[in-house]
């Protein structure tokens, strides 16, 4: 390939990388992006998110104190991430779907 | 004295759009780790898209682009690393080897990086958010390295790399390779 068909390649390169930031980030943050469909999906189940108190009474929680509880987005589901701090001392972290309150793999196996 | 003729083109726009797109991404990455999710994994696939990008680049792309270009044989790469310690290192137009190694050891730390934290969301999630937040911290600590050269370099050949990175431009000596 000639060396200045290759320069030319350069720039196309560029147009794709920058195509690929106008697709990763059209709607510019999660609030403008209500039409994206992932969004949608999540602020849908956002809604019908189970309070914290609820999630506290399963059974492994109980007694449990809370050291710190964020609800976070992966993927289009809506988690808790709880660190937690057992009778013994010990500190764990469990995460759980925020919608069906079930416990997620990666839990409690510290 | 050099002349204005020695002036050549070696970085090409992409490798250079490339560069400080990904020093751009990079910083906003880190900045939205702990707070905006959206935001943090948006530019976690930009910087993805950028690498895949740059490997292909890196096969097909101009002279000083590809990896043919600068990957150095392991012999080659302690002999230069013995020369920057005499402190009368090769030039190189491109990368020289350790600059080279670099660049891939960067690549393969984002890559990681990158897939270990789009892996959070399938399953394992404590496991691949430790994994994330431990190559991150590599990560972190390889650009430091890689600034860390750049300027070294930079002084021991008394040239400015970090604006031939942005203009593309560096000048070219008589025993360069």
């Amino acid at each position: 390939m000639s060396e200045s068909r290759v320069s030319g390649l350069s720039w196309l390169f560029v147009a794709l990388a920058l195509g690929s930031a106008v697709v990763l980030f059209r709607g510019a943050g999660p609030a403008a992006a209500s039409g994206d469909h992932d969004e949608a999906h999540e602020l849908r189940h956002a809604g019908n998110i189970i309070p914290l108190s609820e999630l506290m009474g399963r059974p492994e929680l109980v007694g449990q104190r809370v050291l710190e509880a964020e609800l976070e987005r992966e993927d289009g589901r809506v988690i808790y991430e709880l660190e937690l701090l057992d009778d013994a001392g010990q500190v764990h972290e469990r995460y759980y779907d925020a919608v069906t309150g079930q416990p997620l793999r990666g839990s409690g196996e510290d | 004295m050099q002349l204005e003729r020695d002036k050549v083109l070696v970085w090409d726009p992409f490798v250079r759009m490339f560069h400080w797109s990904l020093v751009l991404a990079y910083l906003v990455v880190w900045l939205s780790a702990e707070e905006w999710g959206w935001l943090h994994d948006q530019t976690g696939y930009f910087i993805l898209v950028l690498i895949g990008l740059r490997v292909l680049w890196g096969l097909i792309g101009t002279r000083h682009a590809r990896f043919g270009d600068f990957l150095y044989s392991p012999g080659r790469t302690l002999e230069y690393l013995k020369e920057l310690r005499s402190r009368r290192p090769q030039h190189y137009l491109g990368h020289n080897p350790a600059g080279g190694w670099m660049v891939v050891i960067l690549l393969l730390a984002l890559l990681a990086t990158g897939a270990s934290g789009v892996l959070i969301g399938a399953g394992e999630h404590e496991f691949w958010e430790d994994l994330h937040e431990g190559l991150a911290n590599v990560t972190l600590l390889l650009v430091f390295v890689h600034v860390a050269g750049v300027l070294f370099s930079s002084l021991l050949h008394n040239e400015n790399l970090i604006r031939a990175m942005w203009t593309g431009m560096k000048l070219r000596r008589d025993a360069d390779v």
